[in-house]
């Protein structure tokens, strides 16, 4: 079989991953144009190697696009800037929790405090901890269960 | 990355991380190295250029050398030696731990467990269950020899080299070697691990010859497995008695 570049595959992934729900993204009139792609893939990749991970099969980008579409604070001239930031502040959290959060919870905890504590600011997310992310939800409680533990 | 072992690397990220899109870098690095060494024991004969069939065959193997693992571990611990040496004396348990916590499927190249009983001959360059099935070998043939010698003998061996015998990880079949290796070399037929004060003159002077040490082996052991892992077990022996004074013998063999 042949040796692929996963770099680019991962590149022509996530360029289709987020075309894919364009359609959504336009309703609340988010559509991401071409070059905004090409710089979330950038980004995405450099948040990837930053934090010493790799993502294998698709991105968590488009999750993260899907989820705060629809946030009241989200405005379009800054949103491919804020998907960027989101996106390295989810890679920073999954290394903060050993991977002991699965990708949709964590998401929607960050979709939580982005709306409360972050005030909409995406910025004031990349600064916060695990433990205040986690806060409040059954991640942040003390608990007998070995599977679960206070961040 | 070929493409095949990148589709196998999913499947088995996937186990790891769930649905989960992304994991850590060295959890990758340690299912592509699972990976690997699984393919290395997949058969000669099936490694046809098909990664799929190379994988599936070495997941096999790996499979059926848990299952000769587990045998050899039951005549290991059937093979022991009665000796109150704690790190001794721990190894069975601590194969079992390797057992429980062995995942063949994702990281079946480690070796998770704690194995401090050193072997005279230590096992290098080997992974996950191939480790264990090489050192449950080696564990079984020292205890064969240390079977041949009276239990009493071995403890006064023991007592003479080590204070701490009782906690200590070195190897005992070593030891019992190098002493019964030098009663060949004093002429001294009967096993046993003691060297009388008036023969330690007639082991340095033969320690010193060409071929001595290993045709005291050869007196000792049958041609085989066995005899091939006495004569690398002592093969240090020559250069340490060319090193030792009369009384430095001493702190090697006990008197009687």
């Amino acid at each position: 079989m042949a040796d692929m570049d996963i770099s680019l595959l991962r590149r022509e992934l996530l360029a289709r991953d987020l075309r894919g729900i364009q359609g959504v993204l336009d309703r609340y009139g988010l559509a991401l144009s071409e070059g905004e792609i090409a710089a979330i893939a950038d980004a995405r990749a450099d948040a990837v190697g930053d934090t010493g991970r790799v993502e294998l099969g698709r991105s968590i980008v488009r999750d993260i696009a899907y989820a705060f579409c629809d946030s009241p604070y989200i405005e379009r001239d800054s949103w491919a800037d804020t998907l960027c930031s989101l996106t390295a502040s989810f890679f920073y959290f999954k290394n903060e929790s050993d991977d002991l959060i699965p990708d949709e919870d964590l998401i929607a905890m960050m979709r939580t405090r982005f709306d409360g504590d972050c005030g909409g600011s995406a910025e004031a997310m990349e600064y916060m901890d695990i433990s205040d992310l986690v806060r409040g939800t059954r991640y942040g409680h003390e608990t007998d269960d070995p599977d679960l533990r206070l961040f | 990355m070929n493409e095949a072992v990148y589709e196998i690397l999913l499947e088995k990220a996937r186990i790891v991380s769930g649905d989960d899109t992304s994991l850590r870098r060295e959890t990758a690095q340690e299912l592509l190295a699972s990976i690997a060494y699984v393919m290395s024991r997949a058969p000669a004969a099936l490694t046809d250029g098909n990664v799929y069939t190379q994988f599936a065959a070495g997941e096999r193997a790996v499979e059926e050398d848990v299952r000769r693992a587990v045998a050899l571990h039951a005549a290991a611990v059937g093979s022991m030696a009665d000796l109150p040496v704690a790190p001794y004396r721990e190894t069975p348990e601590q194969v079992s731990v390797f057992f429980k916590k062995y995942r063949w499927d994702i990281f079946a190249n480690e070796i998770p467990c704690m194995l401090d009983y050193q072997l005279a001959v230590p096992v290098e360059g080997a992974q996950g269950v191939t480790y264990i099935i090489e050192y449950l070998t080696r564990f079984i043939m020292e205890n064969a020899f240390l079977s041949r010698f009276d239990t009493g003998d071995i403890v006064r061996l023991l007592t003479a080299q080590m204070p701490d015998w009782r906690i200590s990880i070195l190897n005992i079949y070593e030891a019992v070697l190098w002493s019964a290796v030098a009663r060949k070399l004093a002429g001294m037929e009967k096993l046993g691990t003691a060297v009388p004060d008036e023969c330690l003159d007639r082991v340095l002077a033969r320690g010193a010859e060409k071929g001595a040490i290993e045709g005291a082996v050869c007196e000792l052991f049958a041609e085989g497995a066995q005899r091939d892992y006495a004569l690398v077990s002592a093969g240090e022996l020559g250069a340490r008695l060319a090193q030792s004074s009369r009384e430095g013998l001493r702190g090697l063999f006990p008197a009687g």
